[in-house]
Parts: C-alpha cells; structure tokens; sequence
C-alpha cells in the first residue's frame, strides 16, 4: 500500500493541483477578457489623456476625481508556467495577460464612475505587488489602481 | 488647439501578447525542464560512477565505520537465537569468492514487516518480521545474499550518491518556491524508480547464484515474495512506481534464471 499513498501524494496531488488551477484559470481569463471587451467597447467614447492639457472646446462645468482599482491573484498553474520560465529565461507570458486584464479592469472602474463625462485627463495608472507569507508559499497578487481628473464641459449654448 | 472627435471605436484595442498561449507555453517549458532534468540526472549517474569505481571495498569499509553498531546482546530469546542462526548462515556465504571482503554484520530491527536493508561498510538489517515469515535455510540465505549483491554491485553507494545529488540539483533549479519544485519532485520519482527496480533484479540474481554455488540447490529462495504476493494485492501498473519490482515478476525472474543455471 506504501507505493500507492507515495504515488498519491507525490505525484497526484500537485498534478490535480495544477490541472484545477488551468481548468478555474483559463475559464476566469476568458470570461473576464469577454467582459473586459464589451465594456471597453461600452465606454470607448469616454476618451483617456495622460495630459495635464485638455482641448478647451467649452467652459468645463465640472471636474471631478475618478480612480478605479483592481487585486487580481495569480493561479497556481500561472505560478508554475512562470516558475519553469524562470529556468530558462525569456518572456514570462503566463503573468503578462494578468496585468493586461488588471490595467484594462482598472481604467473600466475608473470610466464606470463617470459614465457620462466628456473626458478623462491626466490618468495615471499603478501596480504595486502584494505578498505575504514565506518565500516558500507566498501569497501573490497584484494591485493596479488607475486615477484621473473627469470633465464636464458645460452644455452647449451657456 | 487641441480637438476631439467623438467616435464609437468598432472593437477595442487588444494589446495583450499573450492571450491563449498557456497550452504552447506549458509544452515549451515542460519539454524544456524534462530534458534538462534528464541530462543532469544522467550527469550525476556517470559521476557518481566513477567516483564509486575509485573506492575500493576497503575503503569503504573505512569510511562507514561509523555505522558498524554495537550488536545488541539479548540473553536468549527466541528473536536472538533466529538472529545468531541467520548469522551463522552469513558466515556460511561469505567464504564464497565472488562476495565482497567487507566486515559483515547482521543487525535486528524491531518492526513487522518482512524486509531487509544493506548499509554503507557492510552492515545487514534484518527486521523481525522476516526472520518469522523465513523458516529454511536457504530461504534465509536468498535474502543475506540478495543484500550482498547490493554490496557486490555497491548499490547503496550509488543510491546514497545519487540521492544526495539530485537534491543539490532540485535545491538549485527548484528554489524558485514556484510550485515548479513539485513537477521536478515528479520526474525525480519517476527517474530513481526505474534505476531501482534494475538494481533490485541484479541483487536478486547476484543472491541466487551466490545460494546455488553455495547449497548446489536454490529450492525455496522464492519463499520471501511468494509471502508478499499472498499478502499485498496491489495491482500491478503500481508497480511502476515502486522501488522494487513487484513479487509476482521477480518469481518469474528467479525461475527463469535458475532455469539458467541449472544447465
């Protein structure tokens, strides 16, 4: 029975692991992503200036502070595509598409509380990681937090 | 001036370069650490070798002194008594000239499951539950001389050799703390069990020629896993990732080669 609860736990338990974690994983990627798509496309006419210069077509009626923020977490698949990459250099792809999804998702936040403002200047966008716990089994997520100044301008006419 | 034109854009801007490629991904990488582990495996293997090839019995005798335990004198008990008699039987196969000159020693071990171990400088190890599932002479002797073959090919040298470097190995490429140390224990179990189960069958071949060319006979040496295949009902692709072959092949394996012998 040694050879079965050996085999069980050395290599069953680590390959469930990661098989769950790609099955969860990549389901959560795509169904985000669709969102993501949908609401880029609901907001895109809102229009994004990292400026501090904004085009004067009226007087602006109101300005207003909008920040979005996100802590997307990375899966164990993830953490072991990227720790396999860390062996033998290059692109680490599998963290790539989680901060593309976290910057994405965060200026979405930030749009969502000004849905009707006529821009959005001056954004600047942030990450910062978050880890706890020991080297061996950390914690790892990562915070990206988009801010900006919405404008209003006033109504056409005034 | 600056001017903006309201637009509904047709899609969004999909930036990212990695969408979708975690299968392409995985496959790189997996591929990639598989034939890495394997090479450096094969490395460690060939020095391990050669460095074993330069240390004579002697020398090893020397070096693991330390583990030639004070025998334990238990005033004639029944465990004590079988134990003097397997002893005696190590003697008996000793005078033989293909086994190697190192200071044989028989150790009990108190447990109950049948099984025996070869240490470093020639010490054996016997459990208790093998000198009560052995009752013949010969049946005791197949086992003594399987563990000599053990010594004779310096299998526990080479797996002492081995072990110690594939764990320098895995500390340095897995210490990432990346889950990937799982996947390097995976390939580790599979490789170490292979090269085991080899080495199991040399010793079992090595214990029986050794029997014969001692009793002139090797009826019985089989006693020990005819025992463990009555009592253990693992199927047999289990076997794959055993340290030893299962029972039921090395049976086989002995009356094959006693076939052999015979003629």
């Amino acid at each position: 029975m040694n050879a079965f609860i050996s085999l069980a736990i050395n290599l069953g338990i680590p390959l469930l692991i990661i098989v769950v974690a790609l099955i969860t994983g990549s389901t959560l990627e795509r169904r985000h992503y669709r969102s993501i798509g949908e609401r880029e496309y609901k907001y895109g006419k809102i229009p994004l200036l990292n400026g501090k210069k904004y085009p004067k077509l009226r007087p602006v009626s109101e300005a207003r502070f909008v920040s979005g923020s996100v802590v997307i977490s990375y899966d164990y698949f993830k953490r072991f595509l990227a720790g396999l990459r860390m062996i033998f250099g290059g692109e680490v792809k599998s963290y790539v598409s989680l901060l593309d999804r976290g910057r994405r998702e965060a200026i979405l936040r930030m749009k969502e509380k000004s849905p009707d403002a006529d821009l959005i200047v001056n954004l600047r966008i942030e990450t910062s990681s978050i880890s706890k716990g020991n080297k061996k089994r950390r914690l790892g997520a990562v915070e990206i937090f988009a801010y900006g100044t919405a404008l209003w301008y006033s109504a056409a006419g005034e | 001036m600056m001017k903006i034109n309201y637009r509904q854009p047709k899609d969004t801007a999909d930036v990212s370069s990695a969408r979708g490629t975690a299968g392409k991904e995985l496959w790189q990488l997996v591929l990639s650490a598989v034939v890495l582990l394997i090479t450096l495996y094969f490395i460690i293997g060939l020095t391990v070798d050669f460095v074993i090839s330069r240390i004579s019995f002697e020398t090893e005798a020397k070096i693991f002194k330390f583990y030639n335990l004070p025998a334990t004198k238990e005033q004639d008990t029944p465990k004590q008594k079988q134990l003097e008699k397997a002893a005696k039987i190590l003697a008996k196969l000793q005078s033989d000239p293909t086994v190697p000159q190192l200071p044989y020693q028989l150790v009990l071990i108190e447990h109950e499951k049948p099984n025996a171990f070869a240490f470093p400088g020639g010490t054996i190890g016997v459990t208790t539950g093998l000198l009560d599932v052995l009752d013949e002479e010969i049946e005791v002797a197949f086992v003594l001389g399987h563990e000599m073959g053990h010594f004779y090919n310096r299998d526990h040298l080479h797996g002492m050799g081995r072990a110690i470097g594939l764990r320098v190995i895995m500390a340095i490429v897995f210490s990432s703390g990346s889950g990937a140390e799982s996947f390097g224990n995976m390939i580790e179990f599979v490789l170490q069990r292979g090269y085991s189960q080899e080495k199991e069958k040399e010793a079992d071949r090595f214990g029986l020629e050794l029997v014969y060319s001692t009793y002139g006979k090797v009826d019985g040496v089989d006693r020990l896993f005819q025992f463990l295949l009555d009592e253990h009902t693992l199927p047999g692709w289990a076997y794959m990732f055993s340290t030893h072959p299962s029972p039921l092949e090395r049976i086989n394996d002995l009356k094959s080669y006693a076939a052999a012998l015979r003629k």
